[in-house]
């Protein structure tokens, strides 16, 4: 009787993948009951489908660029779409997830539970509303202009940051009745996120100041404080918790988090104009975008440290977890790529790389390399601890270096393609040879984007068989 | 008090707040304002017709301006686009109605040419529609979609319709391709891109904002400057794609015409108001004495070789004094 007991456990973990050890978990779950675990859940895996919409929209976009008759339906041109593309990750899934998390992170960090799961239901559907109505009005022609990430039309956006004002409520509450004195630096960094991200809508929103170069001028901040203030502050948040939880010590330094928000508020804030070197808004507001730039490798460099050194020593944690790996993949893009942002927005650099790709393959080693990553890193972290079951590691793997070798390959070739074209410029030579050149390095991105958009599928594979067959194993 | 964020949650998302509304502020809203107040429309611009609005409004609605900047810089590599942008290009540019923001056009990425001055340096309409329709009809390496939706696609035509002269095998198997109203409107905010010059004092309120970068490439290239203005018509190697514009190598008219004429019609351009596919720019105002030599130096050297004379920067000074 024992004896056939063990075979078939054998059985089953060979179907498991033998060859790799399984994953390990350790993240307390006391403070989500079943209905908040629902909530998150229901964050997540949406956010898994506009991820998978968003990159799809955004590979037709690339394969259009080499191909340019390729699905010439209006409703499908590359300029229509382009603003789907970059909407969809951005509202879509990079927002939602990052808002699940949260629901898990603020209750666990608080010791309470959250303040309301109801207003939680009411902001998904507010956020999924705005960014399907805004994605098909994109579609159908209706743009507010080419402003990137402010396409969609206020009486759309209004929807989005009634969801954001709720959820920003409904964290607040839950930090007020906290059952711990302190609040935990990841809640500084997501709350603030919220706080800040509703400031920098609404004045982007308003119409008074917006005419003529006013409005370059505060689509220049908007661009940034949506990337900086939004999703980078609010995935620190998370790491800040997920990354010693998940290595069950201690962060390294609690100061280092807190000099890190404080620059990254004092910093972040001001760069906005470097989109806009050369262009002719005020000279002296220029200046100010390129100084304030180069000073974010204080807050970067303060973050990078203190996630480092946490991960030291932990070679075998790393290894042996599923979420880690991505996080540390994040940790060092978000030196590089944040070190890179910082460079590029000299007057120097701006002479080659300014309108090229080059600034495309940065905005992916950072959206992507850095805050996609970290995502996935929380999310495999959190989800098996919620559900019960874990992700195949073989899945789970291939995941990771679909993604990580997609983007290498989507980077380098932007980059390397971009500077070709920013030397084509500077050396006089005609415009449309800076086309054709591009054609080899748009074909590599087709390729690296459609690894990663491979591996959105496996994830959404691997995050649905965690959630809905969570009865097959026990926690 | 002592100043406890860790504990005080009113406090420190207050501060948190606050500073980044003050910071906002002055970094956003303040110069906004500013820019608003300050800037006027410069003297020699022209408010946009009702058409020319309603072409803006599928400019932005077909997100032209993700591949098209509208902001030429103070550097030289800008400079075949246009004189640099001023404030006041973009001083009238507001809602267009109400529940709408007001567009940006200054852009962010060249996937295309920069469109500041493309009304002086495609003036011609027809070569637009065709160009829209299917852009890899007259630039073969085009990355731009085809707007052919703009247009409509028949086999009969109405009695007061033209139809553009699309080469057959671009025409999908229809006989007659026509712009719609939206293709025409679009074509006419194209056209109204051309930028006013500046006055004397625009002029010194510019130079007084930043120093220029502006200097003259000293090595003009004529094949560079053939390929950037004169290709997208008369093709790329003087053979125009399927002849809708006149061939500049083994062409039987142009062998005719003395060298002098070819820069007369080099500088001043051709206007035909009933043959509109016969319109060419007035280089005079997009290219220096020394360009115009070197591109006309270029297509003797490579398709006419009978006449044999190089011209000077100083000939094409003189003919442009001479006759407007």
């Amino acid at each position: 009787m024992n004896e056939t007991k063990n075979i078939s456990i054998n059985v089953s973990s060979i179907n498991d993948h033998p060859l790799v050890i399984e994953h390990d978990a350790t993240l307390t779950t006391e403070h989500c009951d079943k209905s908040s675990t629902r909530l998150i859940l229901t964050y997540l895996f949406a956010s898994s489908i506009w991820l998978i919409v968003g990159t799809l929209i955004g590979q037709m976009a690339a394969i259009k660029l080499v191909f340019p008759d390729f699905a010439s339906e209006s409703w499908m041109s590359f300029g229509r779409i382009r603003p789907v593309h970059t909407n969809s990750v951005f509202w879509g899934w990079t927002s939602l997830a990052m808002i699940g998390l949260a629901y898990y992170v603020i209750p666990s960090s608080s010791n309470t539970k959250i303040y309301s799961n109801k207003i939680g239901w009411i902001s998904f559907f507010l956020i999924n509303i705005s960014v399907i109505a805004g994605n098909l009005m994109l579609m159908w022609g209706i743009s507010n202009g080419s402003q990137e990430y402010r396409e969609f039309v206020w009486p759309v956006m209004i929807i989005f940051m009634l969801g954001i004002a709720l959820t920003a409520y409904n964290f607040y509450q839950t930090i007020a009745h906290r059952n711990v004195k302190e609040i935990y630096i990841s809640n500084w960094f997501i709350m603030a996120a919220c706080i800040w991200t509703l400031t920098f809508m609404i004045i982007s929103y308003l119409p008074f100041y917006q005419i003529g170069l006013g409005e370059t001028i505060i689509q220049g901040y908007y661009m940034h404080m949506a990337v900086g203030m939004w999703f980078m502050s609010f995935t620190l948040g998370i790491i800040y918790f997920m990354l010693p939880k998940l290595l069950n010590r201690p962060i390294y330094s609690y100061s280092l988090g807190i000099l890190a928000f404080w620059t990254q508020l004092l910093f972040y804030t001001m760069i906005g104009m470097h989109h806009f070197i050369f262009s002719p808004v005020p000279w002296w507001l220029q200046t100010i975008a390129i100084v304030f730039s180069i000073g974010m490798i204080i807050p970067v460099s303060a973050s990078t440290a203190n996630f480092a050194f946490t991960l030291k020593g932990n070679k075998r944690k790393i290894k042996y977890s599923s979420g880690l790996p991505f996080i540390l993949t994040g940790v060092i893009f978000y030196f590089v790529a944040s070190f890179q942002g910082s460079l590029s927005a000299l007057r120097f650099s701006n002479l080659v790389w300014h309108f090229t790709d080059f600034t495309i393959a940065h905005s992916h080693m950072t959206m992507y390399g850095i805050v996609t990553f970290f995502l996935w890193g929380s999310i495999y972290g959190l989800v098996p601890n919620l559900t019960g079951r874990q992700p195949r590691t073989l899945w789970v793997e291939l995941h990771f270096w679909f993604a990580l070798t997609g983007l290498l390959i989507y980077a380098v070739a932007l980059m390397w393609g971009g500077t070709e074209r920013g030397l084509i410029w500077l050396n006089g030579l005609p415009f449309i040879q800076s086309v054709s050149i591009m054609i080899p390095y748009w074909l590599w991105r087709v390729i690296g984007g459609g690894l990663m958009l491979t591996a959105h599928f496996i994830f959404a594979w691997n995050l649905y068989e965690m959630i809905f067959k969570s009865k097959r194993q026990n926690p | 008090m002592k100043l406890d964020f860790t504990s005080n949650h009113k406090l420190l998302f207050g501060t948190a707040f606050l500073v980044f509304f003050i910071l906002s502020y002055l970094i956003a809203i303040q110069p906004a304002s500013e820019a608003k107040k300050q800037v006027k429309p410069l003297i020699e611009s022209n408010p946009m017709t009702k058409q020319q609005l309603q072409g803006f409004q599928v400019y932005i609605g077909e997100g032209c301006a993700y591949c098209h900047t509208q902001q030429v810089r103070p550097l030289v590599m800008d400079e075949g686009f246009g004189r640099p942008s001023v404030p006041g290009d973009y001083a009238s540019q507001k809602p267009l109605n109400w529940w709408m923001q007001t567009p940006n056009v200054l852009g962010s990425e060249r996937i295309g040419p920069d469109l500041s001055n493309v009304g002086a340096r495609r003036n011609n309409e027809v070569w637009n529609y065709i160009h829209l329709y299917q852009p890899r009809s007259v630039v073969p390496n085009s990355a731009m979609p085809a707007y052919h939706w703009l247009f409509e696609k028949k086999n009969d035509l109405k009695l007061n319709e033209t139809a553009l002269p699309v080469p057959v095998k671009f025409r999908k198997g229809y006989n007659y391709i026509i712009p719609t109203q939206k293709a025409k409107d679009l074509v006419a905010y194209i056209l109204y891109l051309q930028q006013p010059a500046l006055s004397n004092a625009e002029v010194i309120n510019e130079n007084a904002r930043y120093k220029r970068t502006t200097v003259r490439n000293n090595f003009i290239d004529g094949i560079n400057v053939y390929q950037s203005q004169c290709a997208a018509c008369h093709g790329a190697n003087g053979k125009a794609v399927e002849s809708l514009f006149p061939s500049l190598k083994d062409s039987m008219p142009l062998s005719k015409k003395t060298i002098d004429q070819k820069m007369q019609v080099i500088l001043n351009g051709i206007t035909d108001a009933k043959n509109p596919i016969r319109n060419m720019p007035a280089y005079r105002q997009l290219l220096s004495d020394e360009e115009i030599a070197a591109v006309v130096n270029y297509m003797e050297k490579a398709w006419n070789q009978k006449n044999g004379r190089i011209i000077s920067a100083e000939e094409i000074r003189t003919l442009r004094m001479q006759k407007k």
